[in-house]
């Protein structure tokens, strides 16, 4: 199967999850990623748990499969040298150091750019590298905070909460592939290169922000925490047995569903026909709805609904979702083969493209799993000097 | 400044907020996206509250800057005419209509890549094109159930959560951006187009399962719900984040709350196994950060260089010195409402940046310009198409 990225190379510094989760979808789309590790430890990542019985991290696997694995010791003088050597040889860098950590290896974007003038630069950091807070250390979490997710999340009676993945890290991940795939494209009719600042939490707000800020500047109202409803007949509902999704917006949806409930005498009153009036009887249509639903079992209501046509759907646990006919149908669990562990399970690609869809069967490398092939075939240095590099600890 | 995608033209059949989040980015980043909507009505969502006082939504707004919009009956056989004029003319076809409506219109990947084989055809749904589910209607809620996203977010022991905004709907938009853009890296290179198929469940997986997958499928755990424990605290006057990775972290951190009897021990030694004992360290460190403002934390954990942020309100985020720094919170231009403050673009790409700033348009707007500038249409063959109803 062709790729799409198949000629474009990257070589690759980042670590923890925002960075390598964007490397992980270039390398997804056929893109050679060369990952650079510290020469005996790597990626902190490396150690995270749960672990496999050879003792690679699952998480660490996870985002770096498709990549390749090399060692540098970028604090060392040769090792700067032979990364310079490196940059000539690629198309894109991407890092999520700290600001200015490159800067001070002599490895930012003004000197790489001098050695390899189409060179695209992408860095990710928690707040990016310009602003007041630019200098600020941050995770996930804060950025979760900052960009003002948080304070949506969470019923309304309880604490803001974090959504329950990593999720300004992955949503940092996603804008800065989209940013890096639109300088390839830019470059492919300019030839010209250029850096990439991605902020973790600009990624968040723009998610946090967009329907929020509607209300917030359009009625003045502070966005609250909504819990499982977003109003009166769209989010989660309590049934006998559990919880079940109804997703129901559009008038023909609206009457269909008091069919469905025997609430036909609802259909002429006029505050329940406009979709804009029904929003503002919300609540009341919520008891409606859950006084309903709270006397069947979730299997009832979505045979019941999806009968008449109505969005619906259970809460599935963890474990229904990973063996879900749709999802497996989809290959979105698969397999990679990995050199120290075996087999291991992993999520499949999303991106369906029909002629190059993204490979989800790549391993993750064992740390400098390929110096040789990058130090000895792509720089052409000897055996011979690759091991005096080793031995110096410098790869 | 110069656009990334300055010589992309993209059709964009997307309605509500999946597709058209996708075709926001297209557009920050420079593609000219022309929007057909229902004549007379448009996108379900344009007239949704809350609106300006011009009447217009406000997250319609948000979610179609930058676009144009035209008109277009594409359920009458003129209409479906007309749009394959305007497929000629474009490289990119985004929709996001439940499976089979394109293909019922006459209007699939199959039809018209016969009138434009280099195009590339984006298709966003619920479930996806194939599989079988893949008739059933979704919205964000059911891909953020169905996608096990809710089954991690929440407290302990308390119900799964939506979250506060539809990831299930971003995901996707996001997702198909990024295929779009590497179909139109591989036609640069050998001048194919193809057909891109995105799951709303798809991509709620592929984020969410990143980190539940390994423990469930390595560990045989199921990932719990496990809300704020071991990163959100209360303190006296609202919650603080505190974000101790490393093991001199760790000892900074519990000089700071003066635990230094703490250090040293291997069972908190690294962030797994503090993890895992995370019942035992909760009590320890919410006790210290409940007798204290948020403010005082995040003034002493600051100046022992540790990451830590208060988790600001609504209006303190809209407020925010560095977002407003970074151009995150701008102003667009609407014909009909005037000034609207809308999120910038996160794409900060030094030569070709994400544009936000251009208005979205009212339904229509760009009739005149893409019917006669772009297929040639005279203002009398528009005018009667206005009057039949077609546009």
């Amino acid at each position: 199967m062709a790729t799409a990225l198949q000629h474009i190379k990257v070589l690759d510094f980042t670590r923890a999850l925002a960075g390598p989760f964007c490397t992980f979808k270039l390398a997804q789309l056929g893109a050679e990623v060369i990952k650079i590790e510290i020469p005996g430890e790597g990626d902190a990542s490396r150690t995270n748990d749960p672990q496999t019985e050879g003792g690679e991290s699952y998480m660490f696997i996870s985002v770096n499969r498709g990549k390749k694995s090399i060692t540098l010791n970028l604090a060392a003088e040769k090792g700067r040298e032979i990364c310079k050597q490196l940059v000539e040889k690629v198309n894109v860098v991407v890092e999520n150091f700290s600001p200015g950590v490159m800067d001070r290896l002599g490895l930012g974007y003004e000197e790489l750019s001098r050695i390899n003038p189409g060179l695209i630069y992408a860095s990710s950091s928690g707040f990016g590298h310009t602003g007041p807070y630019s200098a600020r250390p941050a995770y996930d979490t804060i950025a979760q905070a900052m960009g003002g997710l948080m304070i949506q999340n969470g019923f309304p009676d309880g604490p803001p909460t974090m959504v329950g993945v990593a999720v300004s890290d992955m949503l940092a991940g996603l804008y800065n592939t989209i940013s890096i795939l639109a300088a390839l494209q830019y470059r492919s009719i300019t030839g010209e290169g250029q850096y990439i600042d991605i902020s973790m939490q600009d990624c968040t707000w723009d998610v946090a922000g967009a329907g929020a800020a509607a209300v917030y500047y359009g009625t003045g109202q502070i966005p609250q925490r909504n819990g499982n409803r977003y109003f009166g007949t769209f989010g989660v509902f309590p049934a006998k047995d559990g919880d079940v999704v109804i997703n129901v917006v559009t008038i023909g949806q609206w009457e269909n569903l008091m069919r469905v409930m025997g609430k036909e005498d609802l259909l002429e009153i006029e505050k329940y026909v406009d979709r804009t009036k029904r929003t503002e009887v919300s609540g009341e249509i919520s008891a409606l709805v859950e006084a309903w639903t709270g006397e069947r079992t979730i299997e009832e209501i979505v045979k019941l609904l999806s009968d008449a046509h109505l969005p619906a759907s259970p809460v599935p646990p963890f474990e229904q979702v990973a063996n879900d006919p749709q999802l497996l149908s989809r290959n979105m669990v698969a397999e990679v083969d990995q050199v120290i562990s075996g087999k291991v399970k992993v999520t499949g690609s999303p991106f369906k493209l029909s002629k190059t869809p993204g490979d989800p069967t790549l391993p993750a490398p064992f740390l400098g799993q390929h110096n040789h092939e990058i130090y000895c075939d792509v720089l052409g240095y000897s055996e011979q000097e690759i091991r005096q590099l080793a031995d110096d600890g410098i790869i | 400044m110069s656009k990334a995608l300055e010589d992309v033209k993209v059709l964009d059949f997307t309605r509500v907020f999946a597709g058209p989040f996708c075709t926001l980015q297209l557009a920050d980043l420079g593609a000219e996206v022309i929007k057909v909507e229902i004549p007379g009505g448009g996108d379900a969502i344009r007239y949704d509250p809350p609106r300006t006082e011009g009447g217009e939504g406000g997250i319609f707004i948000i979610l179609n800057r930058g676009k144009k919009s035209i008109t277009l009956n594409i359920s009458t056989k003129r209409g479906q005419e007309i749009c394959k004029e305007l497929v000629k003319k474009v490289d990119v076809v985004v929709e996001n209509f439940s499976p089979r409506v394109m293909e019922r219109l006459g209007l699939s990947y199959e039809e018209l890549k016969k009138v434009n084989p280099g195009l590339i055809y984006a298709s966003v749904s619920g479930f996806g094109h194939t599989g079988p589910y893949s008739a059933r209607p979704s919205y964000d809620p059911i891909a953020q159930a169905m996608g096990g996203l809710m089954s991690v977010t929440g407290v302990e022991g308390g119900d799964p959560l939506l979250t506060g905004m539809p990831l299930g709907d971003y995901f996707p938009g996001l997702y198909s951006a990024i295929s779009i853009l590497a179909a139109l890296h591989y036609r640069s290179n050998t001048g194919e187009g193809q057909y891109i198929d995105i799951s709303m469940q798809d991509s709620v997986w592929a984020t969410t399962a990143v980190t539940g997958l390994p423990q469930y499928f390595m560990a045989g755990e199921v990932p719990r719900r496990h809300g704020n424990r071991g990163q959100v605290y209360r303190a006296k006057d609202g919650h603080i984040i505190i974000a101790v990775g490393n093991v001199g972290q760790w000892n900074n951190f519990l000089r700071v709350i003066e635990r230094e009897d703490l250090i040293g021990l291997e069972k908190y030694g690294s962030w797994n196994q503090r993890a895992q004992h995370v019942d035992e360290l909760q009590p320890i460190i919410e006790g210290w950060t409940s007798a204290r403002s948020v403010e005082e934390i995040v003034s002493m954990l600051s100046d022992a260089h540790l990451p830590c942020s208060a988790v600001p309100t609504f209006e303190q985020v809209v407020d925010d010195a560095h977002l407003l720094s970074r151009d995150m919170l701008i102003e667009v231009e609407q014909v009909i409402s005037g000034k609207v403050k809308v999120p910038g673009s996160p794409l900060k790409l030094s030569k070709t940046p994400g544009n936000a700033t251009t208005p979205a348009p009212f339904l229509g707007e760009h009739n005149q310009e893409i019917y006669c500038g772009l297929l040639g249409y005279s203002d009398q063959e528009i005018g009667k198409l206005a009057d039949e109803g077609i546009i």
